[in-house]
C-alpha cells in the first residue's frame, strides 16, 4: 500500500490586493500554514509523502522570505517527503526561484524539474513540469516511458484537460487544457494527479484535480482540501479521500428573490453559522426584483451581520427595482412632494428609454431617498 | 389653552411681593398701566413660565431676580379642553416646577412638569407658542441681532405651525421632514461632491481616486520592475543555455579536435612548401648553368664576328691616315711659303710707318714750343698784375677813413665847434701863469698853466694861501657840453688814427682812389685768365712738359706728308693681302693636321679593338674545337633544366593550398579564441543577470505588483462606487428640490387665505408675498406695486409683524388648539387710524384666541375696548 497526500495550487505569497489590510493579513497568516496543515493531514492519513502538483507558488519570483518560509516548513515536517513540481504560475522559467531551492532544499524535499521519474519505494513519480507558463503542448505524454516491471505508476501533472465539458457543470468554467483526459490510460499510470484548477475534480477514478488546500477566491465552492491517495497495487483502483486543510472559507451565495419572499429569514437562513463566520470570506449575489423596503431590509440585515465574518460583501447591482405601493407609502403616505419625488425616481428606475446606468442611478437615488426618510422617521 | 391668571412672587421689582393678574378673559384682554408698573415683569415672567427650565440659571433666569434675591415664583393658571390646571416654577434658591389640577393636586412636579408644559407648549421657542409673543419694541419679523441658530429655531417653529395646522400643506410639501430628507441628502452629497459634482477635496470619492492614481503610478512602477525581472530571466536562461552548450564536453573537443586538425593541414602544407621551393631552387640552379652555357656559346660566335670586323676596320683606318698625313705635308709647305710673304709685306709696312711717324712728331714739337710760349708770356702778364694788385691792397688796408668814419668825425667836429663857440659866448676864462711852483688847484687837480673857462661856481685851492671861489653866476657856462663834444670828437678822430679832420679828409680820398685801382687789377686779371690764375700756370707747365717730351726725338727732318701717307697706304694694302692669304693657307694646314690626327686616333683605336678581338679570339687554330666543345654543353644544360622544370611544375600540382590551410587554422583558433572569449562573456553576464534578478527578488516585486494591482482595483471600484452614490444623491436632492419648489407654491396659501382679511383691514387691495426659504413676508403689494419689506415704515412693519402672527395663530387655533397672543407695548409706532384698524384686528382673532395686551398708554389703548383684568400687588409674609 502506497499513501500519500495530492495537492497543488498552494500560491505561496498571492498578495489579495483587493482585500483590506486587515483581511490581507489573515488570508496570508493561513496562506502560510498551510504547508504544517498538509503535513499534519499526511500524518493523520499514514502517508509519507506530499506530491505538490505545480503552483507551490503565485509568482515566479516570489519575495526570498516566501521561499526561504515555504522551505523551512517542509524541513520541519521531516518525515515527510515532499515532491515539488513546478506549475504554470512557477514555471521552468522561474529560474531564480528553482535555483534558490535547489541550492537551499531540504533533504526531504525532492524536486520535479524534468521528466525523469523519481523513485520513492515502490512508486515511480512521472512528473510533467510546466516549462513555461502556457506551454502550449501536452506535457504529460512523457509519462508513457517505462519503468520497472511491478512500479506504481503515479502521473503528476498541470494545466488543463482538454475535455473538461465532460465533466459536467464544472465544466463551462474550466480551464482550455491540452492534458488528455485519458492519460493514465494511455500512459498506463495507476493514479495521475492534476494540478491548476483550485476546485477538486474527480476526472476519472484513477485522475484527479485535488483542488487548492487553501482557497483564494469565490470562484470554487470548495473548502479547501487536498486528497489522500492510497495505491493498493499495480492497477488497482486507487483509494481517493478528500482531507480538509483550508482555513479560510470563501463562500459565494447566489439568491434570487422576489417581491413575496421574506428577505431577512431567507437571507439569515442562508448564511453560514455562527462559529464558522470569523474564518469566512461571504459574498452575496442578489438578484430578481424586489421593493425598496425590501432591498433596504436586505442591506440593513447584511451589514449588521457583516461584523460577524471575516469580510462580508453583496452586490446587489442585479437587483431590479420594484416600487410597490406600501414602499412609496413609507416614503410618503399623504401623496405629497416626497411621494411624488419618490414617484419620479421610481419611473425614472423603470424607463426602459433611459440607459442601465441611468436607471441604476434612478434606483440608487429612490433607494437613498428610502433610506434617509427611514433615518428621519427612527 | 387660555391664561386665566398670572402671579408673580419676588420677582424683579416686585421684591418680597406677589403680584397677580386675574380675570383674563377669552377675547382681548388689557393691561393697561403706567409706566414702571411692571408689564415687562410680567411678560418676561409668564415667558419664563413657560420657556425657561426651573433649573435654570441663565441670565435670562437670574434678570427675575430682586437685588434682595431670593426664590423667584412664578404661576399661572390655565385653561385647557381638560380642564383648569396651576402652574408654577420656582426659580434659584427653590428651584421646583409643578403641575396641579382644579383641585390642587400635583399632578407633576419638576422634570416632569417640565415635560408637561413643553408638551403644552410644543416644544418650546420651536413650538407654535413661540411665534406669538411680540415682545416691546420687537417689530421685525424675526428679532434684531438673532443668531444662526435661533433664526433657524424661528423658521423651523414657523414651519411646524404651518405643518402642524394645515395638514394639507404637510401633504403637499412634506414639511419639516422633506427639508430633513433634503438636509440629510445635501449634506450626504456634499461629503462626496461639489456643486458641480466633481469629487471633494478630502472627501472620499477623490480620496479613493487619489488612492487610484497613486495605486495606478505604483502598478505601473512595479510593472516595469517585473518587466525587468522577466526579461532578465529569460536573458539569463539564453546566457545559461549558450554557456552550456559552449561548455559541453563534445562541443570543446570538437573545438580542439578542428584547431588540431587546421594547425597539422597547415603543417603538411607548410612542408609541401618547403619542398615546393627546394625544387625550384634546384630548377632555378639549372637554368642558371643552361643560361652559362648559352652565353658561353654565344661569346665565342660573338668574339668570331668582332675579330673579323675589328681586323676590317684597322686596315681601313690605316689607309685613311696616310692619305692625311699627305695632305698635312702639302698644306704645311704651302702655308711657310706665305707666311715668308707675310713677313716681307710687314717689314715694308713698318718702314712706312716709321717715316710717316717722324714726320708727324716735328709738327706736333712745333706747335708745342709755340704754345709754351704763348703761354709763358700770358702768366708773365698776370704775375705783373697781380703784384701790383697785391701792392695796392696793401695799400688799400692802411687806409682806414671810410666814408662812414669820415662822416663821423665830421659831424663830431661840427658838434664840438658848435658847443665850443656856444661856450666861448657867455663863459668867464682866466689865465694861469705860474712863477714858481705852487700851483693852482681845482677839486683836487692841479691846473696847467694858461686859459681855462670857467663856466660855473667852482672853488680853487691857493696852496698857502688859501681857496678862491669863483662864480661866473649868471653868465655860468654848460662847460660839460663842450667837454663831452670835445670827447667826441676826439674819439672819431682817435678811431682813425687821424690827427684832424684835413688829414681825414685826405686819407679818405686817397683810400677811393687805391679801392678804383684795385678793381682795375681784378678785371685785368679775370680778363687774362678766366679760369684762374692757376689753371694759366697748370696749361703752362703741361705745354712745357709737353715740349719737354718732343724735345726728346729726332732732330726734325722736314718730309712731305703726302708722299709718306701713299706710300703707307702701299704698304700697308700688300701687308694685308699677304696677311690674307697667309691665314687662309694656315687653316688649310690645320684641317690637314685635325684629319690627320683624327685618323691617327681612328686607326690607334681600331688597333687596339683588333688586339683586344685577337686576344679574345684566342688561338685562332683551335677556336673551331673551342666553339664545338661549347655547343654541346649548351645542349647538355638544355635537358638538364628542362628537367627540372619539370620536377617543379609537378610537385607544384601535388601541392596544399597553404593560403587556404593557413586561413582555416587561423579561422580555427579565431572560433576557438571567441568561444573562449564568448564563455567569460557569458559568465559575467550571468553574473550581472543573476545580480539584477537577486534584487527584484529580494524586493518581491510580483508579488507587490499583485496586490498594488489588487489594491487599484480595489479603489477604482470604491470610486466608482462613491461616483454612483453622488450620481444618485444628486438627483436625489434635484427630484426632492423641484417637488418641493412646486409644492411651495401652494404652501403658503392658507396663510395668505387668514392674513388677506386682516390686510384688508389696513390696506385696501393689499397682499403679503412670501419668501419660501425663511417663510416671512418679504413684500407688501399695494396698487400694483411690490414694496420690500424694509422699505416700508416702522408702524407698517410693526403692523405686517403682528398682523402675520395673529394669521398665524388663526391657522393653529383652527387646528383646534388655540395659543393665547400676547403683546407686550407691541404697537408704537402706528398711527391713530392705523391703531384702531389694529384694534380691530385683534378682536377679530379674539373670536376664538385670547389675546392679552400689555401696554402703558392707557390712554391710546383705551379705543381697544376688551376686559381690563385685575391687578393686586400684596406684600409678602
Amino acid at each position: 500500500m502506497f499513501r500519500f497526500i495530492h495537492t497543488s495550487d498552494l500560491h505561496l505569497g498571492k498578495p489579495f490586493g483587493r482585500h483590506t489590510e486587515d483581511v490581507r493579513g489573515r488570508l496570508r497568516q493561513a496562506r502560510h500554514g498551510v504547508l504544517d496543515r498538509l503535513a499534519a493531514a499526511a500524518r493523520d492519513q499514514g502517508a509519507g509523502t506530499i506530491l505538490l502538483a505545480g503552483d507551490t507558488f503565485d509568482q515566479e519570483t516570489p519575495a526570498p522570505t516566501i521561499t526561504r518560509q515555504a522551505l523551512n516548513a517542509m524541513r520541519q515536517a521531516e518525515d515527510i517527503t515532499w515532491v515539488l513540481m513546478p506549475g504554470n504560475h512557477d514555471s521552468l522559467v522561474a529560474s531564480e526561484l528553482w535555483q534558490t531551492i535547489t541550492r537551499d532544499k531540504p533533504d526531504n524535499l525532492v524536486l520535479a524539474l524534468d521528466a525523469e521519474p523519481i523513485v520513492l519505494g515502490a512508486a515511480h513519480i512521472l512528473p510533467a513540469p510546466c516549462t513555461t507558463r502556457n506551454p502550449g503542448r501536452d506535457l504529460t505524454v512523457d509519462m508513457a516511458r517505462p519503468t520497472p516491471e511491478g512500479a506504481l505508476r503515479i502521473g503528476l501533472g498541470h494545466g488543463g484537460i482538454h475535455d473538461f465539458a465532460s465533466l459536467g457543470s464544472v465544466a463551462a468554467e474550466g480551464p482550455s487544457g491540452t492534458i488528455a483526459p485519458d492519460r493514465a490510460a494511455l500512459a498506463g499510470l495507476d493514479y495521475l494527479g492534476l494540478g491548476d484548477w483550485h476546485g477538486q475534480i474527480r476526472v476519472s477514478a484513477n485522475t484527479w484535480y485535488s483542488g487548492t488546500p487553501e482557497p483564494d477566491s469565490f470562484k470554487h465552492a470548495h473548502a479547501g482540501t487536498a486528497l489522500a491517495v492510497s495505491l493498493a497495487g499495480v492497477g488497482s483502483v486507487p483509494d481517493v479521500k478528500p482531507v480538509r486543510t483550508g482555513a479560510i472559507h470563501w463562500q459565494r451565495l447566489a439568491l434570487d428573490l422576489m417581491p413575496q419572499d421574506d428577505v431577512i429569514e431567507l437571507v439569515a437562513g442562508r448564511l453560514p453559522p455562527l462559529d464558522l463566520r470569523r474564518d469566512t470570506l461571504f459574498h452575496m449575489d442578489v438578484q430578481g426584483r424586489l421593493g425598496v423596503q425590501q432591498v433596504q431590509q436586505l442591506r440593513l440585515g447584511l451589514e449588521r451581520a457583516a461584523p460577524d465574518f471575516l469580510n462580508l460583501t453583496y452586490d446587489l447591482g442585479a437587483v431590479r427595482l420594484e416600487h410597490n405601493t406600501n414602499d412609496l407609502d413609507a416614503i410618503d403616505p399623504s401623496g405629497g412632494a416626497l411621494r411624488q419625488a419618490a414617484e419620479a425616481l421610481a419611473l425614472r428606475a423603470q424607463d426602459v428609454d433611459l440607459s442601465a446606468a441611468d436607471r441604476q442611478i434612478a434606483a440608487s437615488a429612490l433607494s437613498q431617498l428610502f433610506f434617509f426618510v427611514a433615518e428621519q422617521d427612527a | 389653552m387660555k391664561l386665566r391668571s398670572i402671579s408673580l412672587s419676588n420677582v424683579r421689582k416686585f421684591a418680597g411681593q406677589t403680584a397677580t393678574i386675574s380675570g383674563i378673559s377669552d377675547g382681548v384682554s388689557v393691561v393697561a398701566q403706567a409706566n414702571e408698573f411692571g408689564k415687562s415683569t410680567f411678560f418676561d415672567a409668564l415667558h419664563a413660565l413657560f420657556f425657561l427650565k426651573y433649573g435654570s440659571t441663565t441670565r435670562e433666569v437670574k434678570a427675575l431676580q430682586p437685588r434682595a434675591g431670593g426664590a423667584v415664583r412664578v404661576s399661572a393658571e390655565i385653561e385647557l379642553p381638560k380642564g383648569r390646571f396651576t402652574l408654577e416654577k420656582s426659580f434659584l434658591a427653590q428651584k421646583r416646577a409643578s403641575v396641579k389640577d382644579a383641585n390642587g393636586t400635583i399632578i407633576a412636579l419638576d422634570d416632569e412638569a417640565e415635560n408637561w408644559i413643553s408638551q403644552l407648549m410644543g416644544s418650546g421657542l420651536e413650538g407654535p407658542a413661540g411665534l406669538l409673543w411680540v415682545r416691546q419694541g420687537i417689530t421685525a419679523l424675526e428679532p434684531a441681532g438673532s443668531s444662526k441658530t435661533e433664526k433657524d429655531s424661528l423658521l423651523g417653529a414657523r414651519r411646524n405651525l404651518l405643518s402642524s395646522v394645515a395638514g394639507e400643506i404637510d401633504m403637499i410639501t412634506g414639511g419639516r421632514r422633506m427639508d430633513r430628507v433634503i438636509e440629510a441628502a445635501t449634506q450626504a452629497l456634499a461629503r462626496l461632491a461639489t456643486a458641480t459634482g466633481k469629487p471633494v477635496v478630502k472627501g472620499p470619492w477623490k480620496e479613493a481616486e487619489l488612492e487610484a492614481e497613486a495605486h495606478a503610478l505604483r502598478h505601473a512602477e512595479l510593472d516595469r520592475a517585473c518587466r525587468d525581472l522577466t526579461s532578465a530571466l529569460a536573458q539569463r536562461r539564453e546566457v545559461t543555455a549558450r554557456l552550456s552548450q559552449l561548455e559541453a564536453r563534445g562541443a570543446q573537443e570538437a573545438l580542439t579536435l578542428a584547431l588540431e586538425q587546421a594547425q597539422a593541414a597547415y603543417d603538411a602544407a607548410q612542408a609541401h612548401a618547403d619542398k615546393v621551393a627546394q625544387a625550384e631552387a634546384q630548377a632555378k640552379l639549372r637554368q642558371l648553368e643552361l643560361d652559362g652555357a648559352q652565353a658561353k656559346l654565344d661569346g665565342l660566335i660573338a668574339t668570331a664576328q668582332t675579330f673579323d670586323a675589328a681586323r676590317t676596320v684597322l686596315e681601313l683606318a690605316t689607309n685613311a691616315h696616310r692619305e692625311a698625313k699627305t695632305r698635312a705635308d702639302s698644306a704645311q709647305a704651302v702655308m711657310e711659303k706665305a707666311e715668308a710673304d707675310l713677313t716681307h709685306a710687314g717689314i715694308a709696312l713698318k718702314a712706312a710707318a716709321d717715316a710717316k711717324e717722324t714726320a708727324q712728331q716735328q709738327a706736333l714739337h712745333r706747335n708745342a714750343a709755340e704754345k709754351h710760349d704763348q703761354l709763358a708770356d700770358l702768366v708773365a702778364q698776370i704775375g705783373g698784375k697781380r703784384r701790383a694788385l697785391e701792392a695796392a691792397h696793401s695799400i688799400f688796408k692802411g687806409l682806414q677813413v671810410t666814408p662812414d668814419a669820415l662822416s663821423l668825425i665830421e659831424q663830431t667836429q661840427a658838434t664840438y665847434t658848435r658847443a665850443k663857440h656856444e661856450a666861448s659866448a657867455g663863459g668867464v676864462t682866466i689865465e694861469l701863469s705860474y712863477d714858481g711852483v705852487e700851483r693852482v688847484a681845482a677839486s683836487g687837480v692841479v691846473l696847467e698853466s694858461g686859459l681855462h673857462t670857467i663856466a660855473q661856481r667852482q672853488v680853487f685851492d691857493l696852496d698857502g694861501i688859501g681857496r678862491m671861489t669863483i662864480d661866473p653866476g649868471a653868465a655860468a657856462l654848460d662847460m660839460a657840453a663842450v667837454e663831452q663834444a670835445s670827447l667826441k670828437a676826439a674819439a672819431a678822430l682817435g678811431a682813425v688814427d687821424m690827427p684832424d679832420v684835413a688829414a681825414a679828409r685826405a686819407a679818405a680820398a686817397q683810400r677811393l682812389e687805391v679801392a678804383s685801382e684795385i678793381a682795375l687789377l681784378t678785371r685785368l686779371i679775370e680778363t687774362l685768365a678766366p679760369r684762374g690764375i692757376e689753371a694759366a700756370q697748370a696749361e703752362l707747365d703741361q705745354a712745357k712738359a709737353a715740349l719737354a717730351v718732343l724735345q726728346g726725338g729726332a732732330a726734325p727732318v722736314v718730309e712731305d706728308m703726302a708722299v709718306l701717307e701713299k706710300t703707307f697706304e702701299t704698304a700697308q694694302e700688300a701687308e694685308q693681302a699677304a696677311r690674307r692669304a697667309y691665314d687662309r693657307l694656315r687653316d688649310t694646314r690645320d684641317g690637314a693636321r685635325t684629319k690627320l690626327a683624327q685618323t691617327e686616333a681612328e686607326r690607334g683605336a681600331a688597333q687596339n679593338a683588333f688586339d683586344t678581338a685577337a686576344a679574345a679570339y684566342g688561338d685562332p687554330a683551335t677556336f673551331a674545337q673551342r666553339q664545338a666543345d661549347a655547343a654541346r654543353a649548351h645542349s647538355s644544360a638544355q635537358v638538364t633544366a628542362q628537367d627540372a622544370h619539370a620536377t617543379v611544375a609537378e610537385i607544384r600540382r601535388a601541392a596544399p593550398d597553404l593560403i587556404t590551410a593557413q586561413a582555416d587554422l587561423t579561422r580555427a583558433k579565431t572560433v576557438a579564441e571567441n568561444a573562449r572569449e564568448e564563455r567569460s562573456e557569458l559568465r559575467t553576464r550571468s553574473a550581472d543577470l543573476s545580480a539584477t534578478i537577486r534584487a527584484r527578488a529580494e524586493d518581491g516585486v510580483e508579488e507587490k505588483r499583485d496586490e498594488v494591482a489588487g489594491l487599484l482595483q480595489s479603489a477604482q471600484e470604491r470610486a466608482a462606487r462613491f461616483a454612483h452614490e453622488a450620481a444618485g444623491l444628486s438627483l436625489l436632492v434635484e427630484a426632492l428640490r423641484a417637488k418641493r419648489g412646486a409644492a411651495q407654491e401652494a404652501y403658503f396659501g392658507p396663510v395668505q387665505e387668514e392674513l388677506a382679511p386682516l390686510l384688508a383691514l389696513l390696506h385696501d387691495d393689499a397682499a403679503l408675498s412670501f419668501d419660501p426659504t425663511s417663510m416671512l413676508p418679504q413684500g407688501l403689494a399695494r396698487g400694483g406695486a411690490e414694496e420690500q419689506m424694509e422699505m416700508l415704515s416702522g408702524g407698517t412693519q410693526e403692523q405686517i409683524a403682528i398682523l402675520t402672527r395673529l394669521a398665524f395663530a388663526r391657522l393653529f387655533a383652527r387646528q383646534g388648539k388655540p395659543m393665547p397672543i400676547i403683546l407686550d407695548d407691541a404697537l408704537v409706532y402706528s398711527d391713530d387710524t392705523r391703531i384702531m384698524a389694529m384694534f380691530t384686528a385683534l378682536h377679530r382673532v379674539a373670536a376664538d384666541q385670547q389675546v392679552i395686551v400689555f401696554s402703558c398708554r392707557q390712554m391710546a389703548f383705551a379705543g381697544l375696548g376688551g376686559v381690563r383684568p385685575q391687578v393686586d400687588v400684596v406684600q409678602d409674609r
